[in-house]
């Protein structure tokens, strides 16, 4: 299966695409003899459609505090959020255990601009282990968000640059890893090294 | 897999350089013919019930997934954030086709699904699996599953 990693059967919202793969791993049982090492012979197809562009224009720049940018994203976001909620039936979101995006910005917020951490009700983790989580959950949410407008040919490289370089989630997500890394604390250390993906490492 | 030329350099030299291991022999056994195989999924994409317990880093534990599961009651807390989610958000089966293999039974392509599938995390390293690994194997063939489909993320 030769698509990129997190995506093991080809491309999402293809179920054509997808069962072709399944019916070529299962075919290899019925090989005689083995062991058996083949590659599946297509690429993932590209995505048809309009290319993807957010939803919803974020306002960007440095006016505010940013708190408030990030909670000024996430209003802006939510009702698409809830649209792909709606149209999927399900979401990631959820992972943290706090039931409120908002809570999740401001303690996320909070946290980096040096208060203390002390997990919103509802959470499902201790620190810092619960700050992996709320950006997993965050990350879902704008991105889940970015997805919900039909035709449009997202690509995972489209919604990463989107959520790194251009989003106040990046730039917190940014200022997060770095005060961590930056901690005496050995957990907090570790934890770290889980928000950011390698590709995206360097700062925009 | 991906490709290793496909991925950014970082991430590939990562995987590129980690050691491959050697076995000793080469296991083989005759499959049943696909239209009576009971198939179930084995997947390293630390998926799990949303009520179950999360993955953390170093775990080699594994999570049951029932056949029946709705895919809004399925969370993935993989502690690795160097493989894309995006495709996952938006379609469950690109990385756990339960779907499709209820559809292949429903067309008589395989027998039947497994009653349960299994999750690992698949960050850790693959040697600290073998204990859990051959539970999952007994539990499998517990449920008269004579195929697994192993879906790496």
């Amino acid at each position: 299966m030769p698509f990129e990693l997190g995506r093991p059967l080809g491309a999402p919202n293809d179920p054509e695409f997808q069962l072709d793969v399944l019916r070529s791993a299962l075919a290899l049982l019925e090989r005689e003899s083995g062991p058996v090492l083949e590659d599946y012979p297509h690429d993932a197809p590209a995505s048809g459609g309009e290319p993807w562009a957010c939803p919803v224009a974020l306002p960007g720049g440095e006016a505010g505090g940013q708190e408030a940018r990030l909670l000024r994203e996430i209003d802006l976001l939510r009702p698409w959020y809830e649209e792909a909620s709606r149209t999927r039936g399900r979401s990631a979101v959820g992972l943290s255990g706090i039931g409120d995006v908002d809570t999740m910005g401001s303690f996320i917020a909070g946290f980096v601009s040096g208060e203390p951490g002390t997990p919103p009700d509802g959470a499902s983790e201790e620190m810092p282990f619960l700050l992996r989580f709320i950006s997993d959950d965050l990350k879902a949410f704008y991105q889940e968000a970015a997805t919900a407008q039909p035709g449009r040919a997202s690509t995972s490289e489209a919604l990463n640059d989107w959520l790194y370089k251009e989003t106040t989630l990046g730039e917190v997500l940014y200022d997060l890893r770095d005060r961590l890394a930056a901690s005496e604390d050995p957990r907090e250390k570790a934890t770290s090294g889980g928000l950011i993906p390698l590709t995206y490492a360097q700062r925009p | 897999m991906v490709r290793l030329s496909d991925l950014p350099g970082p991430v590939g030299g990562f995987l590129g350089n980690l050691p491959m291991p050697e076995f000793d022999s080469t296991p083989w056994t005759d499959a049943p013919p696909l239209s009576e195989a009971r198939v179930a999924i084995v997947s390293t994409a630390g998926l799990h019930r949303r009520d179950d317990r999360k993955f953390r880093g170093g775990a080699s534990d594994y999570r049951l997934i029932p056949s029946d599961i709705d895919y809004a009651d399925l969370a993935m807390s993989h502690v690795s954030v160097n493989f894309d989610r995006t495709g996952y958000q938006q379609d469950v089966n690109i990385a756990f086709p339960l779907e499709h293999l209820h559809t292949l039974a429903a067309n008589g392509e395989i027998g039947s699904v497994g009653e349960w599938h299994y999750s690992f995390m698949g960050a850790t390293a693959p040697e600290q699996f073998a204990e859990s690994g051959a539970e999952v194997g007994r539990l499998l063939k517990d449920d008269g599953v004579t195929a697994a489909v192993l879906i790496p993320i």
